[in-house]
């Protein structure tokens, strides 16, 4: 058994070594489309950032790339299945991976709605009202990505650990998004014209707000691989606090 | 994303022979090994091959209306421990059995029982169907003979029947009863067996892998059998088929080296087992 928390790597140790192999690919399949995702989201915002249309409409034609990851990790999901009839730890994580596929694809849906949003406001040839609410789409890609990036790390570590340590980000996440707000807010009330931007803008927070919400969720099908506790619905602080003593 | 890279790198947790020298230290089982309505009880339950110890200290209940599924490697014991149900280990010689099994509150070892009777409560279904070299009836109609169990040829008759129906077999045999058991299918002569087993109003049936030398349509007709039978039985079976196992118990019991690892829901076992043994024995990480 390793440190802490981590389990045993649930790709690992079957008499049959193809089966080891065949897990294996599935769950770095999936990594690599989660790692796609990050990109996805950080170019999004960049080029929200920078003005770059050129390089939000490659993101949007690229967000087609992780629809057709979906479609063939769903089938090696499906087979994995059919062919190995999986129980216990291996049931787990082909169930588990087979959410995170879900959850990273619509993720890389939020990050090319950011894109868009970047789109729109460049061939609008809109100003956007003040520079300093670009360094909340900053701040909020920042989070979101490392949230993403620490789900995967959990699920490639099947470490619980690092899965609860994304959870304690979602409070931070959540109080960006309401500081951006606020900050919006202020625009249409000093300049009811620019109701189309801030409209704008709100989608583009919106979508980095529910990237994060992908990687929690991600961070919860850790725990189940692990613990074979199902924990979506339930309050995230008592899930910590709860899954913290049973550590001690 | 490197660290991804190195995480999957470094995430390695291979089973080592100090991981099964714990578990074996631990003899206590995990999970609930008693039943709520139980049948059959067994505490401390340990067997002797001459110097050779099968069983250790096992504890389990076999309830009523309840399938029980023992899995485990070979050499495990769990066909040691179902034979030792109905006595079937008094006749190995050196084999000595220690500990409590009770049949409704019946000490089955109690030197003044009489064996024949027992094996009639606690009928029994072996790996390879043995119907007796008679016809098809003959085969249903003999135990309750010896028995006693009827008093005229019509009532024997529709005994037959009886079993024969409720072994789901009647439809397939009743025009030709008076053929060897021997010409049936492999499948046809397990279902016999089973019908054996049932005219002598058994208790609890105990199957040692009956599928295991069947087809699958076979297997899936025994399985579909020993769902319909639960109603009025309890049946406690030995199989090495893990997704048998799955598809007809309500509970599993995992043996390793002669201890009895783990009990529980069969759901539970299968989705997410407690012990690391049984873990790595369902999902074929070692055996």
């Amino acid at each position: 058994m390793g440190q802490g928390t981590m389990t045993i790597d649930p790709t690992e140790g079957h008499t049959v070594r193809a089966y080891d192999r065949e897990l294996t690919q599935l769950r770095g399949f999936v990594l690599e489309m989660g790692e796609r995702v990050i990109e996805q989201t950080r170019l999004a915002v960049d080029a929200l950032i920078e003005g770059d249309a050129e390089t939000a409409r490659r993101v949007v034609s690229q967000e087609r790339k992780i629809d057709y990851m979906e479609l063939d990790a769903d089938d090696e999901v499906f087979n994995l299945i059919a062919k190995r009839a999986p129980t216990a730890i291996d049931l787990r994580l082909i169930l588990a991976l087979s959410k995170v596929i879900g959850d990273l694809e619509r993720a890389g849906d939020k990050a090319a709605r950011v894109a868009a949003c970047a789109i729109e406001l460049q061939t609008r040839g809109s100003r956007l009202p003040e520079v300093k609410i670009l360094h909340h789409f900053r701040q909020m890609a920042e989070l979101a990505c490392r949230m993403l990036s620490n789900s995967l790390d959990a699920l490639a570590r099947t470490d619980v650990d690092l899965a609860l340590g994304v959870f304690a980000e979602d409070r931070g996440l959540e109080m960006e998004f309401d500081a951006a707000m606020r900050h919006l807010i202020t625009f249409v009330f000093e300049d009811a014209s620019l109701v189309g931007q801030v409209i704008e803008l709100v989608f583009g927070l919106k979508s980095l707000e529910r990237i994060g919400n992908h990687a929690g969720n991600i961070a919860e099908q850790v725990i189940y691989i692990a613990k074979g506790q199902d924990v979506r619905y339930q309050n995230r602080e008592n899930l910590i606090a709860a899954l913290s003593q049973r550590r001690r | 994303m490197s660290t991804t890279a190195e995480a999957v790198g470094q995430a390695k947790a291979a089973i080592t022979s100090a991981d099964l020298a714990k578990a074996r230290e631990v003899s206590a089982t995990v999970g609930e090994f008693r039943s709520p309505t139980p049948r059959m009880v067994c505490r401390n339950v340990n067997v002797w091959y001459a110097d050779k110890q099968a069983i250790k200290d096992v504890n389990l209940d076999i309830g009523k209306n309840e399938v029980v599924s023992m899995i485990g490697p070979s050499g495990c014991g769990k066909s040691t421990f179902l034979r030792c149900l109905n006595r079937m280990n008094d006749t190995i010689a050196g084999c000595r059995v220690s500990g409590t099994l009770e049949l409704d509150g019946v000490d089955i070892y109690d030197k003044r029982l009489d064996v024949v009777p027992l094996r009639a409560q606690v009928g029994m279904v072996f790996q390879k169907p043995n119907p007796f070299p008679k016809s098809i009836y003959e085969n249903v109609a003999y135990g309750p003979r010896i028995h006693g169990l009827t008093n005229d040829k019509a009532e024997l008759d529709a005994l037959v029947e009886e079993s024969l129906r409720k072994a789901g077999l009647w439809e397939e045999v009743k025009d030709r009863l008076d053929q060897p058991g021997t010409g049936l299918s492999g499948g046809q002569q397990q279902r016999l067996c089973i019908a054996r087993t049932i005219a002598v109003s058994p208790e609890v049936i105990l199957m040692d892998e009956p599928c295991s030398a069947l087809d699958p349509i076979a297997t899936a007709k025994i399985e579909e059998l020993i769902d319909e039978l639960r109603a009025n039985y309890s049946i406690a079976i030995v199989t090495h088929s893990m997704q048998q196992a799955a598809r007809v118990s309500q509970r599993t019991a995992y043996f390793h080296l002669g201890d009895l690892i783990e009990v529980g829901q069969t759901d539970q076992i299968f989705t997410n087992p407690r012990h690391r043994l049984t873990e790595d024995y369902i999902t074929g990480r070692f055996g």
